[in-house]
């Protein structure tokens, strides 16, 4: 079942993300990398993040450090000291990867930039991350999720059109930063796997949102029209096609279809035909009609139909009812309803990551793939504060007990 | 340049938005990717606006345009036996086959994993659906404007007090490709040590939960759901979204600390700034409302690209919220290359974009627009499966290649 793979176990990653894409480093160990996340002395500014553990406001609580940094390990470093430079050049030299979120220019002042750590280290993919990338006119601007959403595009096309543009009200910018960098690092560790050639991989989040706008690009490119924001419809043709619908307890999503896909609006109209609700609609032949023919007055006419049905049938209903008909409606979940979704309980979605500290194992969401070969390795749990130090810095790079308690009262570990 | 992927060779049986997207980029970083299309059953984002011109045509949508460049189109009839047969020898020809049809189509049409295993021992299948092969939804194909209600993205896109919206665009269809993409990667780095093919069964949906990791463990620790909250930020003050001058101009701004309070008002020089009930971080969120209300009266007065500029070059995080043209204008992603241009068949030169990931020594090539439909069919059939002249032309009039 789905949870994680061993298929990069031979990829040893160091991971030097912040807030800032942090779920990178995650989705490489969910797929078997050895992946040392370092943190600087006082720990991750994720640490701080909410929400926590039973609302227990901890360093070693919280929610987002736990998401987003399962599987790794986790050591201690202050990285401008000198003791702190020489171990970070040790590292990469047994690395495959390095990936950091620092701003532009940060590393390669410390020394530790691209250029250095690949002259002790020809094939390591040095994986940077930044809100714009590494240079250019917005290299040193100030960001945040909701401004980086405004600047990619996003903003502007989602929200009521009587009140201003809106975003998520959960941070998604360091997500699409942090899997796309993955995607990125991955395409050259192929190349690098190949050739003994590693490279510089620059990751912009600003960048990465581009790529969720849809149809907003060409559509000013090729016909100079801008798309607008609609609440709960997308633009379609001329039309404004409404996507949610209210129903007995809660909303749906659905949109009527026309051509090659009609019959999957017959199969809907056909239904409520069954309970008298269809009026005129069961006269159009929805395989027929072209998109492109349809008024904006029309679409609203019939979608008020279709909209008074679903207000008799709950979700459940429409979308178990609706699965058998061969309709496309779906429920507008929320996270309650997501967890407890029979769908991916099948399919073992959800995996048990063990917090010995609390006591409990708590079910994590895990990697979106299912394979025939079953890993048996489970995910651990995001690590406590250095809580690898001793691993990494004795048993593996062979340091004193003596010498790690002086770098740890120095506050360089 | 070399290319990244060197030498891969992808079977793309993909259509609409978020496969196509995975194969566009295993394409752009120098893959040979063969997209299987059908001109009776054409990709349908080769029927999405817009088009070029105001013309609809099989070969002129901008969208289908952004989803497909660098790959090679070869028009197949997959239900005659023909066609199979040759879209098997192109299984056979590559390491990866990559789809996105209904569970069981696959199947149906003979080209099932137990059935492309006979032709390939090591190959890699990769298939992604709307909520995966198996379980008691898998049947029902969706589109990702659904999906991300399915996965819960509804649930957190709305003003307080209004009912969940949308996003406009279909989210998922934006998260499982990278997931395609590294799970692609990362198989044929494990065949490449033990020598074995892999079989990979991606949920879309599953995909989109995964941006939603910390909110699903506050769900399942603290029995807790998120919450609605506009534009606004639990623990920031002012943070929103700010009307300027024009029509529906807009500035965001976010302001999480002192430091940046500070630098706003030195941007800022209204009266109301130095009320000693904005004057801590605390305080800020206490206000918020009034705080919002007066930063909405100043920003007024200003142009968004000009109220940008100013507070970003004090240090606060301000950013225009960009409109479609917009986004052509900003010079950041002008530095990055984001928008590439190559002359496409039917339409001209229209508009392509990179990805967010640069890499320094083997970038992604710019050489090939999308493809007309079936463009590359004959050079597939000679070139790949080294078909003779006469077996060409022989299912060319039989209709194969339709």
């Amino acid at each position: 079942m789905g949870g994680k793979t061993n298929w990069l176990k031979s990829c040893r990653v160091i991971d030097l993300t912040t807030d800032l894409g942090s779920l990178c480093g995650r989705i490489l160990a969910d797929m078997g990398a050895d992946v040392i996340k370092i943190e600087k002395p006082s720990g991750s500014p994720e640490r701080r993040m909410g929400p926590f553990f039973k609302d227990i406001i901890r360093p070693e609580q919280s929610l987002q450090w736990f998401a987003f940094n399962a599987g790794k390990k986790g050591i201690t470093l202050n990285i401008e000291t000198s003791d702190g430079k020489n171990i970070i050049r040790k590292l990469v030299q047994s690395a495959d990867i390095l990936i950091e979120s620092f701003s532009p220019g940060n590393m390669d002042s410390l020394g530790l930039g691209y250029k250095e750590l690949n002259k002790l280290n020809p094939r390591l993919i040095y994986t940077s991350i930044t809100l714009f990338g590494q240079d250019g006119p917005y290299q040193n601007y100030s960001g945040s999720d909701i401004v980086l959403m405004a600047l990619s595009g996003l903003l502007y096309i989602n929200g009521d059109s009587d009140r201003p543009p809106l975003r998520f009200s959960v941070d998604q910018v360091s997500c699409h930063a942090g899997l796309q960098a993955a995607a990125g690092t991955l395409l050259a560790y192929y190349h690098a796997r190949r050739t003994g050639i590693g490279q510089r991989v620059d990751c912009s989040a600003h960048e990465a949102l581009l790529v969720t706008l849809f149809d907003v690009v060409p559509s000013w490119d090729l016909n100079h029209f801008i798309i607008k924001r609609q609440g709960d419809r997308a633009m379609r043709a001329k039309i404004a096609q409404k996507v949610l619908f209210p129903c007995k307890d809660g909303q749906v999503s659905w949109r009527f279809l026309t051509g090659a896909r009609g019959g999957r609006t017959k199969e809907l109209v056909n239904w409520m035909a069954e309970e008298n609700m269809a009026g005129d609609l069961i006269n159009i032949d929805w395989e027929t009609i072209s998109f492109d023919d349809i008024s904006q007055d029309q679409a609203s006419k019939w979608e008020q139909v279709f909209g008074s049905f679903f207000g008799t049938k709950t979700r459940d209903e429409l979308y178990s009812e609706g699965k058998y008909r061969g309709i496309m409606i779906y429920p507008v979940n929320n996270l309650a309803d997501v967890y407890c979704s029979a769908q991916l309980e099948s399919r073992g979605f959800w995996q048990k990551v063990e917090h010995e500290a609390f006591g409990e194992e708590i079910m994590y969401p895990g990697l979106p793939i299912n394979t025939l070969d079953v890993c048996n390795e489970k995910i651990c749990r995001a690590p406590n504060l250095g809580e690898h130090n001793l691993q990494v810095y004795k048993d593996e790079l062979g340091m004193s007990i003596k010498d790690i308690i002086i770098l740890k009262q120095s506050g360089i570990i | 340049m070399q290319r990244c992927l060197e030498g891969l060779k992808i079977a793309d049986f993909s259509w609409t938005v978020a496969a196509p997207l995975s194969t566009k980029c295993l394409a752009d970083y120098g893959a040979s990717v063969v997209k299987i299309e059908s001109i009776r059953r054409p990709d349908i984002l080769r029927s999405r606006s817009p088009y070029a011109g105001n013309r609809p045509g099989i070969n002129r949508s901008g969208t289908f345009n952004l989803y497909n460049s660098n790959k090679y189109s070869m028009s197949l009839d997959l239900q005659r036996p023909e066609g199979i047969e040759l879209a098997k020898r192109i299984v056979k020809w590559a390491d990866v086959v990559i789809e996105n049809f209904a569970p069981g189509v696959m199947e149906r049409l003979g080209l099932g994993y137990s059935e492309l295993k006979k032709l390939s021992p090591q190959i890699i299948m990769l298939r992604s659906s709307a909520q995966g092969q198996t379980g008691p939804h898998a049947s029902l194909p969706g589109f990702g404007v659904m999906l991300q209600g399915l996965a819960g993205f509804n649930s957190v896109l709305s003003w307080p007090d209004r009912d969940p919206l949308i996003n406009y665009s279909p989210y998922t269809d934006y998260i499982a490709p990278f997931f395609m993409v590294i799970a692609t990667l990362a198989a044929l780095e494990y065949r490449d040590q033990i020598g074995k093919g892999q079989y990979i069964d991606l949920s879309q949906v599953e995909a989109g939960i995964n941006f939603l990791s910390p909110q699903l463990l506050d769900y399942v620790v603290n029995t807790r759901l998120p919450k609605r909250m506009g534009n606004r930020c639990s623990y920031a003050s002012p943070h929103g979204v700010f009307r300027c001058k024009g029509e529906d101009r807009w500035c965001a701004i976010a302001i999480f600390n002192d430091q940046q309070w500070d630098a706003f008002k030195k941007v800022c020089k209204e009266q109301w700034c130095l009320d000693p009930k904005f004057a801590t971080a605390l305080l800020r969120i206490h206000n918020e409302d009034q705080l919002e209300q007066l930063v909405q009266q100043w920003t007024q007065g200003f142009p968004a690209e000009e109220l940008m500029t100013n507070l970003q070059n004090a240090g606060v995080p301000a950013g225009v919220a960009s409109d479609g043209s917009d986004l052509f204008e900003d010079p950041q992603l002008n530095k990055r290359n984001h928008f590439w241009y190559i002359e496409h068949p039917d339409m001209g030169m229209i508009v392509n974009e990179d990805f967010s990931f640069k890499l320094s020594k083997t970038p992604s090539r710019k050489e090939r627009s999308s493809p007309c439909l079936g463009q590359d069919t004959e050079y597939i059939c000679r070139e790949i499966l080294g078909l003779s002249d006469e077996d060409f032309i022989k299912l060319l009039n039989m209709g194969i290649f339709t």
